[in-house]
Order: C-alpha cells, then structure tokens, then sequence
C-alpha cells in the first residue's frame, strides 16, 4: 500500500489518526476518510533520516492496543507544560503525530472507497484566486 | 568560472543576484528547493508544506517549543510569506549599532537603500473597504480600546480582491503573480540579464581559497561543484550556518551560529457568532502601531491560518479539536509577535543535523504573557463567545547565526558584509543580525543586500 511504511506502521498512524479525529455527526473519522492511503504523497520530500524516526515510532506505536494509544494521545496533550528533559521528546513526538495526521486529514483527499464530502470542505474552507 | 556564486534565493540572494548581475558581473544563483512557476505551484496545504518548506513543513526546536518555517523553493520565503515591509526605526538601528559597532545602522544612512529597494517594486496598502471582518475585529477593537494600528505595506501589485481573489491561497505561491516575490522580480529582472539558476542543489560545503571558491553539493542526487571568484551566502540564519559549518570554518568563527533570534510568535483564536471567514479576501492588512507595545516588546497582527496549520496551533484532540475546526469559519484569530532575546543557538550534530537551541527566556515568557493579555483585552471588547489560546508558538523570521560587528570574536561577518577572515565571501541576509529588530524582517534585507551589492561592487 505504501513505498515508505509497512502495514503495521499504517496501521498504528490510523490508530493515532483515528484517536486524534474520532469522527461525530458532522465529519468522518480518520479511518472513514481513508486519507492514509495519500500518505506516500506525504512522506515524498521526507529526509531519509526524518523518515528513519518515523519509521521508529510508528513501529513501536504499532505495539499499543488502542485504550493504550488513547491514553498516551491524551496524555502528550500536556506535553507543552511538561518541564525537564522528558517534555522535548514528548512534544516533539506530539507534533510529529499531529502533523502526520492533521494534513491528510485536512488536505481535502479521501479515500478511494470514502464517499460523501471531505473535512476540508465539510467545515466551510473554500478560496480561490482570480486569474483573469 | 563565475564572478559571483550566490547561494539561497530569497530576499537576499535575489537582490544580490540582480544588482550584481546589472553591474555586469556573471552570476550562478544557487538554491536547494524547486524551481516553481505561478502554474506550478502546489495549491493544495499539505502539497506545500510538505514540498516548499524544509523539513517537510516544520523544523523544530531541540526543547520542541518552536517550530520554524523555512522555505525551501526558488524564490524562497518571498514565495510564501506575506510580502510585508516594513523600514526599521531608530529603537531597532541603535541597538544593532551599540551591539555591532557598526556606523551605518541608522536610519538616515539606510533610507537611500529602502527608497532604491521600494522603486523597483509594486508596494500597496489594503483600502479599508476590502477589510473581511478578521481584520474589522482587530482594527475596531484596538480603535476601541485606544490603541494605535496601521495599515500594512505589502510587496503586491493588483490581487484582484474585487473578483473575489482570496490571499490565504498564496501561502502556497501566488498564482497570478501579484505578490512581489523574488521568483517575478529579481530573479526574473536578472535572468533576462544573464543570470545563471541552478535549483535543487543543496550546498554541503565551501572550499575556499583567496581566488575561488569551490561550491560542493548535491543536485538532484548527485554530486555537482561549482566555482566562482566569490560567494555570497544568502541561505539565511540556518542554511547559512549549517554551510559554514560544513566548510569547516567554524573553528575560526567563534560566534557562528550564535544570536539566534526568531519573533516567536503565538496565536490566539477566537470564536463569533456569526461567520467571520477569516480565510476569506485580503487576509492579513493591519498590525499594531503603539509606542507602548514598541517598548514593551511585542506586536500584534491581524493574521489567520489555513485548515491544516489551524488544526495543528488548536489545542486538544478528538471530538473537542473536531468541534474546534467546525467553527473554522466563525473564528479570528490575533498573533502576538515577541521581539525575543538574542539567546538562541544554530549547531550541527556529529550526524549533520540542525540542532536549533532556541528557547524562550523569561523575559521573552514576560513579553509574550503581556502581549498575550492584550489580545484577551481586544476580543473580550470585540464580543467573542471564546477565547482560545494556542500551546504552540513557532517562529518565521529567522535571524542570526552569523551576526555582524566589527569583533571578529563576537561576530562573524564584518562591515564590509565580508565572513571575518575570508575576503571573498560574504552575507547581507537575516543571518548578519546583530538581534532582533521586532520588526518584520524582509525590507530591511532587501536593503542591507542592496548597500552590500554596493559595498561589494565598489570592494573588487
């Protein structure tokens, strides 16, 4: 499915996907979208070494039951005031999630599968730019 | 062999290009990212972050408080910011000239170069009566309260605002050329004249010798050099760091990489009742104009974000970011820009990677926390529902790491805008700030590159 990850490595960024937009009435949730499947479009420009971490990560994350990634989820969202020299590699790991997830999600591209509008257009972002 | 190698094409490296190039000189310029057209251009928030920006749209500070933004494209920031200019005043030049011992950072002497700068370019500021209601919010809001604030000049020639052209777009590039980049005007200018682009070449190194100097990297994946009589360095705080860095010349520069400064900046949202399509029209058009915020040591702007940046600066996660985002459309938002202490730090690993020391001290905490109160003030005055503050601050103007003075122990190039110790090669981008100005960066590198193109013409 992916040229950069490996299924387990998808499927553990559609579990953090899936915690970080759950879906409600209005928008799909990660996993609906099916955006994940535009993540090589992602990881394209990557440095190899920026891509090697991420690779990490999402082997390691891959191992968490999904109560477990709920938990750290919420939990890295109080990274930003955690001090000392365990908060840098928690915010830096929050971003690097929040990131992944929060451009496929809101790029405007969905799945093959997805039918109905995406997240982009579904909270109202629509411009453009006169070219005449 | 070239009279001149010019490396990274931003404000900078444009203007040099072209001023050198018009003297006659025959000029290679040099960049890492794409060579993009107005018809190129991504479009799409997550095709250029990920594809104009380096570090696939984020660098980050080591203690993960900061993210930067840099681009990465031919054109550099110039393609992707706001095409903001501001001249700097005698509060910002005073403080440059005490730390640098440097006579031409004052007013009087630099304004030829802004007035030279500023004919060549397109310069409007946005009629009111193309405010979108962000911008309405801000300017009646500080009205209200009895602060100042004015208009902004901004590098653009006609957006066609009337035909509903909507400026949030060219974040990504501006797709009908309106916006005063380098990549339509210098770039452009000194092509016609003979200049010489070479993109996706990442520098690694300089090898440098009184007659030459040898410009290694890679382009496309593979190995390439370059050699010319003379380089300028216009990568900015990092690239031009991280270069020389990997030249090996860090050893005689005891101030590389040091005086790091950013404007962290820090976003508060707000939510309305009705639409506020924040996004919408001339998005960004006013700044506060207050002498007490001057001497405080903040600003503020009235600016806002696409989706995907927005999603990333909101707080929390799950349904409550998602209820967040649904009010996209009946939010403004304010930033507060902090004119931050020279502390910050540029290094690389033993592996060649950016280490960015950049954090924030207590007196920057102390200026943001004012700023920051202020901007409650505005929105509680202007009727929000909600006041949300972002946890993440970030930083777009990236200055310093090779400042100038005339010490070679405390800077790194020296008033002739030559590297100390290396007569030919030189810099005049935002990497020679002695601080920071708390002043939007880019007019004054135009200027500073326009009086060293000068400087460098009038040296050889």
């Amino acid at each position: 499915m992916s040229k950069h990850l490996n299924d387990s490595q998808i499927h553990a960024l559609v579990k953090v996907g899936d915690c970080l937009a759950p879906g409600d009435e209005d928008l799909p949730s990660f996993s609906q979208l099916g955006c994940v499947e535009w993540i090589d479009h992602l990881l394209d420009p990557m440095s190899a070494a920026d891509l090697k971490d991420l690779k990490l990560l999402l082997s390691i994350l891959s191992l968490f039951p999904a109560v477990l990634m709920r938990a750290l989820m919420r939990f890295l969202e109080f990274s930003p005031s955690v001090p000392g020299p365990l908060g840098a590699p928690l915010r830096l790991i929050r971003l690097g999630m929040r990131g992944l997830v929060m451009s496929l999600y809101y790029s405007g591209f969905a799945g093959k599968q997805y039918i109905g509008k995406t997240p982009l257009e579904l909270i109202g972002y629509k411009v453009g730019v006169f070219l005449g | 062999m070239y009279d001149f190698a010019v490396i990274g094409s931003g404000v900078s490296g444009g203007r040099v290009a072209y001023e050198l190039t018009a003297k006659g000189a025959k000029c290679v310029l040099i960049e890492a990212g794409r060579a993009y057209e107005a018809s190129t251009f991504p479009g799409n928030e997550m095709d250029y972050s990920s594809r104009m920006f380096w570090g696939g749209g984020l660098e980050i500070s080591t203690d993960g408080r900061l993210g930067f933004l840099r681009a990465k494209c031919l054109g550099g920031t110039s393609v992707v910011n706001q095409a903001l200019l501001d001249r700097f005043d005698d509060f910002a030049f005073d403080d440059w000239k005490a730390r640098s011992g440097i006579g031409f950072f004052n007013t009087s002497e630099m304004t030829r170069h802004y007035d030279a700068v500023e004919k060549s370019l397109e310069v409007h500021e946005i009629p009111e009566k193309h405010y979108n209601r962000n911008a309405r919010i801000f300017t009646q809001a500080l009205d209200k309260l009895g602060y100042g604030w004015r208009p902004l000049h901004r590098a653009q020639s006609d957006c066609k605002l009337d035909q509903g052209s909507d400026c949030i777009v060219c974040l990504g590039g501006c797709p009908r050329e309106a916006k005063q980049s380098s990549l339509v005007t210098t770039i452009r200018w000194a092509k016609q004249k003979g200049l010489a682009v070479e993109s996706e070449f990442e520098v690694q190194a300089l090898i440098r010798r009184d007659d030459q100097v040898r410009i290694q990297g890679f382009q496309n994946g593979a190995q390439k050099e370059i050699v010319a009589v003379r380089a300028v360095l216009a990568a900015g705080a990092l690239g031009n760091t991280s270069i020389l860095s990997r030249s090996e010349l860090g050893v005689k520069l005891p101030a590389l990489g040091t005086h790091f400064t950013c404007h962290p900046q820090f976003m508060t949202y707000a939510v309305f009742d009705g639409p506020v399509d924040a996004h919408k029209g001339a998005f960004q058009v006013a700044k506060s104009d207050d002498e007490r915020f001057r001497k405080a040591g903040f600003k503020l702007e009235n600016v806002y974000a696409p989706p995907i940046g927005t999603a990333m600066l909101l707080p929390g996660i799950g349904r409550d970011h998602m209820a967040a985002m649904k009010k996209y459309r009946y939010m403004a938002s304010i930033e507060v820009a902090i004119r931050d202490e020279p502390a910050g730090r540029v290094t690389l690993s033993s592996s060649g990677k950016l280490n960015l020391d950049k954090k924030l001290t207590e007196a920057d905490k102390g200026i943001a926390k004012q700023g920051l109160a202020i901007v409650h003030e505005l929105f509680e005055a202007a009727g929000a529902k909600k006041i949300i503050t972002c946890p993440q601050a970030f930083g777009l103007h990236l200055m310093g790491g090779c400042p100038m003075g005339s010490d070679p122990t405390q800077a790194v190039v020296d008033p002739e805008f030559r590297v100390h110790g290396c007569s030919n090669l030189y810099a005049a981008d935002s990497s020679v700030f002695p601080s920071a100005p708390g002043i939007n960066p880019s007019f004054t590198v135009m200027a500073l590159s326009h009086k060293a193109s000068e400087v460098i013409c009038r040296n050889i």
